[in-house]
C-alpha cells in the first residue's frame, strides 16, 4: 500500500477512536449528578473533530484505494458480506455521527455550567442519552471495521 | 436601565433553548436525509448515479446533502408552527437515532447478506 494510503487509513482509525472514546467520555461525565466539565468539553470536543478527521481521511482511502484494491479482493474471498453488509452499513451509520455530536456540541456550548442547573435536569438527562447513542454506533462501527478488516486478510 | 443578573441569566437560558432546539431540528433533518437517500438510492433507479455524477461518490454526496439538509433544518426550526422545549426536541433526535440506525443495519442485513449469497 501507498504510504500516502496508509496514512490515511491510520488516521481514520485513530480519528474515529479517539471520537468513540470521546463520546463515552461525555455520556459518562453528563450522567453523573456532580459536574465533570473537563471530561466534557474535552470528551465532546476530541467525539466532534475526531469523527470529521475520521469521515474527511476514511473519504480519501476508500474512495481513491478500498474501491479499486480491496472491494475486489473482499468480494471474491470467502467472506463477501464482508463489504455487502458490514462495509455498507459501516460506511452509512457512520455519517450519522458527525450530525448528532454537532447536536451535543452546541448544546455544552451554548449551555455551559447552565446544564448543572436544577431546571435543566431532563435537558442534560436526554443529551447523556444522546451521548450514549453516539458512543454505541461508534461502537459498532468500529466492530464493524474490524470484520472488513478481517475479511481482506 | 441596566438588566440585574437574574434577567440576564434568563435571556442566556433562552438563547440556549433556541441554538439547541435548532440544532436538533437540524440533526433532525440530516439523519432523514442519509436515511431516505440510502433507502431510495437502492430501489430509485438514477440517484445514485446522480450522486455520484455530482459528488464523485454516492457517500460523499449523501455526506454533503446531510450537511445542506442541517443547515436547512436549523433555520427551519425558526418557522414551525409549534413551539417544543430543547429537551423535546434532544430526545425526538435520540429515538430517530435508534429507529434509523436499526433501520439501516436491518436493510443492509437484507440487502447486502442477500446479495452477497444469491
Amino acid at each position: 500500500m501507498d504510504p500516502f494510503f496508509a496514512f490515511a487509513l491510520a488516521l481514520h482509525v485513530a480519528a474515529g477512536l479517539a471520537g468513540c472514546g470521546g463520546a463515552y467520555a461525555a455520556w459518562f461525565a453528563l450522567s453523573g449528578s456532580t459536574p465533570a466539565w473537563r471530561t466534557l468539553w474535552w470528551g465532546t470536543a476530541f467525539a466532534l473533530v475526531g469523527f470529521f478527521m475520521s469521515y474527511a481521511s476514511g473519504a480519501v482511502y476508500y474512495l481513491s484505494y478500498y474501491g479499486k484494491a480491496v472491494k475486489p479482493v473482499i468480494l471474491q474471498g470467502r467472506f463477501p458480506w464482508a463489504h455487502a453488509f458490514a462495509m455498507e452499513a459501516k460506511e452509512h451509520l457512520f455519517l450519522f455521527l458527525p450530525f448528532v455530536t454537532l447536536l451535543l456540541a452546541v448544546a455544552i456550548w451554548r449551555y455551559n455550567k447552565l446544564l448543572w442547573d436544577s431546571r435543566n435536569i431532563a435537558l442534560r438527562e436526554a443529551l447523556a442519552a444522546l451521548a450514549g447513542v453516539v458512543a454505541a454506533i461508534a461502537f459498532i462501527v468500529v466492530l464493524l471495521g474490524v470484520l472488513v478488516s478481517g475479511a481482506v486478510r | 436601565m441596566k438588566p440585574d443578573a437574574s434577567s440576564s441569566l434568563e435571556q442566556n437560558h433562552a438563547n440556549a433553548e433556541r441554538w439547541v432546539a435548532a440544532a436538533a431540528c437540524g440533526a433532525l433533518f440530516a439523519l432523514w436525509a442519509i436515511t431516505a437517500f440510502t433507502i431510495s438510492g437502492e430501489f430509485v433507479g438514477g440517484i445514485k448515479g446522480w450522486l455520484r455524477a455530482v459528488f464523485g461518490h454516492h457517500w460523499v454526496g449523501k455526506g454533503a446533502l446531510a450537511g445542506i439538509a442541517f443547515l436547512l433544518g436549523s433555520g427551519a426550526s425558526y418557522l414551525l408552527p409549534f413551539q417544543r422545549g430543547d429537551t423535546w426536541w434532544v430526545r425526538f433526535v435520540v429515538w430517530h437515532t435508534v429507529l434509523f440506525l436499526i433501520l439501516l443495519l436491518g436493510f443492509f442485513a437484507w440487502m447486502g447478506l442477500g446479495n452477497a449469497y444469491h
